[in-house]
């Protein structure tokens, strides 16, 4: 294929995909998930109060895990029915006749949506570490040891909130795979409960391994612990890409292990696109 | 090279593995010359919309191929010069309609100095200019339509497929997009239309399919397709009193209206050309004159009404060089009730 080639397949997803982020940025529900994120975020003082000598600490935890939460929303509520809508609003047979592949439709559609999940968690974080270096600066507290508190902006931080990124471009992923081939109901439901059970993947990796092998002189069930390690395979391992715990207590991630991660990331959202392309190229037109 | 061509073009419809299948359309073979404008008529749920978007690549046919300047519609570059209206069309309600047509020569390819002369010039050219920069949500429905046309054309194409393009528009809405296509046939443009105003398919047509469940039942020039069957003879003469025309025996009727505005001529058509040669020896031997004998042909509604209904599959109607049009111009469509 030439450069001129490849530029026109790009012209094609970069206007559905500059076409996605203004239409989502129109999304009322984009800016209530963003304005919930942001009060919890910042009632992470208010449960810091209770807890003593805890108030960074909380700020950090709950800081970090609504940035991941709520950006997984934000796909979720907003991603699961950007093709389905595409497709009831009859938009798309503008579209699809031009020039324009099914997977450059595809990939245009993630890239504007994740686009807008990646504007709306960079504003949470912009906030959340405004707001931990203001309590911070406030509120020094001190950790359980007597040692002195961890610095409000150090590289663990940025390590979790990098990480969080890759993790919403693996839900978003998910979220438009649903989308191209359910409704916006049952997309939700399924993006919802794959980002739930993918932080759980280690658990079903313990379990994969304790149904293999049997517990407390029990016989373990090597088909059961075929089944589940097979689970354990093909689901998201968000579990992999959430250091929030650690960061909250300043231990960063080696670098190695954060450049896997990365790619495991990548990869693993890539393979989600080519199944959701695949499928949407399948389907047939109402 | 055809713009359009299609060879046993079939689709098969199952919306589940437990549904029925259903055929939308059925062995559709087809072939649209370059430059010409070709009408595409049949009943609601004839298969139009079915064949024109599997032309597009919109459905995958169950068999067959369907190629756009011989290029599979499978390939999204056989869709490179070609502008497509769908049947009401929709569009984003947050952008306007400069921003609605930027966004397709986006999707073109087009480079921006060029989408943004295309577009004013579309605006101009299907009398929306002045709400331009207003969003699609405040558009009416005619607005919605004529913006949909604008989309179809800014890039030039070489090649228009339009899905009802006449609907949601008043009469003078009508009037420009009969100008329009005319204009773009002027260019060289070749427009493949599907309509269920049979008088806008006739005036416009260069040629016209049928389709019924699915089927091609008849293909070929309006005028050939329309003036194919002589349905009666009609006769203007002088000399004759309605009471005369017993003789002529069964199926002969008489034109009031023509009777009270003509004093002393006698208007009544015979079922058929041997009838009408009785009726004129009848004339000569009462001494009266034969004004006229003119042949009354089908209309295209007519053709339309007895092929959707009963035409036999794939059958083409007899090609005649040389026959006129009939005349039909039916405001509004009088085939509303039973066509698409």
């Amino acid at each position: 294929m030439t450069f001129a080639g490849i530029g026109a397949r790009l012209a094609g997803v970069r206007a559905v995909a500059g076409n996605t982020f203004r239409e989502a940025a129109r999304d009322r529900v984009l800016y209530l998930v963003v304005a919930f994120g942001l009060l919890v975020l910042v009632s992470g003082k208010v449960i810091g109060w209770v807890s003593v000598n805890q108030d960074v600490k909380i700020i950090r935890d709950i800081g970090l895990a609504s940035v991941s939460f709520f950006g997984a929303m934000i796909a979720l509520f907003v991603g699961t029915g950007l093709i389905q809508r595409e497709m009831g609003g009859r938009t798309i047979y503008t579209i699809l006749a031009r020039p324009v592949a099914r997977w450059q439709f595809v990939v245009g559609k993630y890239a504007g949506l994740f686009g807008t999940v990646l504007a709306a968690t960079a504003g949470m974080s912009l906030v959340f570490l405004v707001y931990l270096a203001i309590m911070t600066h406030l509120a020094p507290g001190e950790t359980l040891d007597g040692a002195a508190p961890p610095a409000a902006l150090g590289w663990p931080i940025v390590q979790a909130l990098v990480l969080t990124g890759f993790e919403l471009m693996l839900v978003t992923s998910l979220a438009v795979l649903f989308s191209s081939v359910s409704t916006p109901i049952l997309s939700a439901v399924f993006t919802f409960f794959t980002y739930v059970a993918g932080q759980f993947a280690s658990d079903v990796a313990w379990l994969a391994e304790m149904a293999a092998r049997g517990a407390e002189g029990e016989p373990g069930s090597p088909f059961w612990g075929a089944v589940l390690g097979a689970v354990y395979r093909l689901m998201p391992n968000l579990d992999l890409l959430n250091v929030r715990g650690t960061a909250v207590h300043a231990i960063a991630v080696p670098a190695g292990q954060m450049a896997w991660t990365i790619v495991y990331a990548i990869a693993y959202s890539a393979l989600v696109l080519v199944i959701a392309c695949a499928l949407f190229e399948r389907r047939d037109l109402p | 090279m055809h713009p359009i061509q299609t060879r046993d073009l079939t689709v098969v419809y199952r919306p589940s593995l437990l549904a029925r299948s259903t055929t939308g359309l059925e062995g559709l073979t087809l072939a649209v010359e370059a430059g010409h404008v070709f009408g595409f008529i049949g009943a609601n749920g004839a298969g139009k919309t079915t064949t024109i978007k599997t032309l597009l690549g919109l459905t995958r046919p169950t068999r067959g191929e369907a190629f756009l300047f011989g290029i599979s519609s499978r390939d999204p570059a056989s869709r490179r010069e070609v502008g497509f209206l769908p049947e009401a069309p929709y569009f984003y309600e947050y952008l306007s309609g400069r921003e609605t047509l930027d966004f397709y020569g986006r999707l073109s390819g087009m480079p921006r100095d060029r989408r943004r002369r295309r577009a004013d010039e579309a605006l101009e050219r299907v009398g929306i200019a002045g709400a331009a920069d207003r969003a699609v949500r405040t558009y009416s429905r005619g607005m919605r339509q004529r913006l949909g046309l604008a989309q179809a054309i800014i890039h030039g194409p070489r090649l228009a497929i339009l899905d009802e393009p006449m609907s949601g528009l008043d009469p003078l809405g009508r009037r420009d997009v009969r100008r329009l296509i005319l204009d773009l046939a002027r260019e060289g443009v070749t427009v493949f239309f599907s309509s269920h105003i049979l008088s806008d398919v006739e005036a416009l047509c260069d040629r016209v399919a049928v389709l019924s469940e699915g089927r091609l039942v008849a293909e070929g020039r309006v005028g050939e397709l329309a003036a194919a069957r002589v349905k009666s003879v009609e006769v203007r003469c002088t000399g004759l009193a309605r009471e005369d025309l017993a003789a002529l025996g069964d199926g002969v009727a008489v034109d009031e209206e023509a009777l009270r505005r003509e004093e002393g001529v006698l208007t009544f058509d015979v079922p058929d050309a041997q009838a009408a040669n009785r009726a004129a020896a009848l004339v000569i031997e009462r001494k009266g004159a034969v004004l006229a004998l003119t042949p009354v042909k089908e209309s295209l509604e007519e053709v339309f009404g007895r092929l959707a209904g009963h035409g036999p599959s794939g059958a083409r109607l007899p090609v005649r060089a040389g026959t006129a049009r009939t005349q039909t111009d039916a405001p509004g469509g009088a085939a509303d009730g039973g066509a698409e």
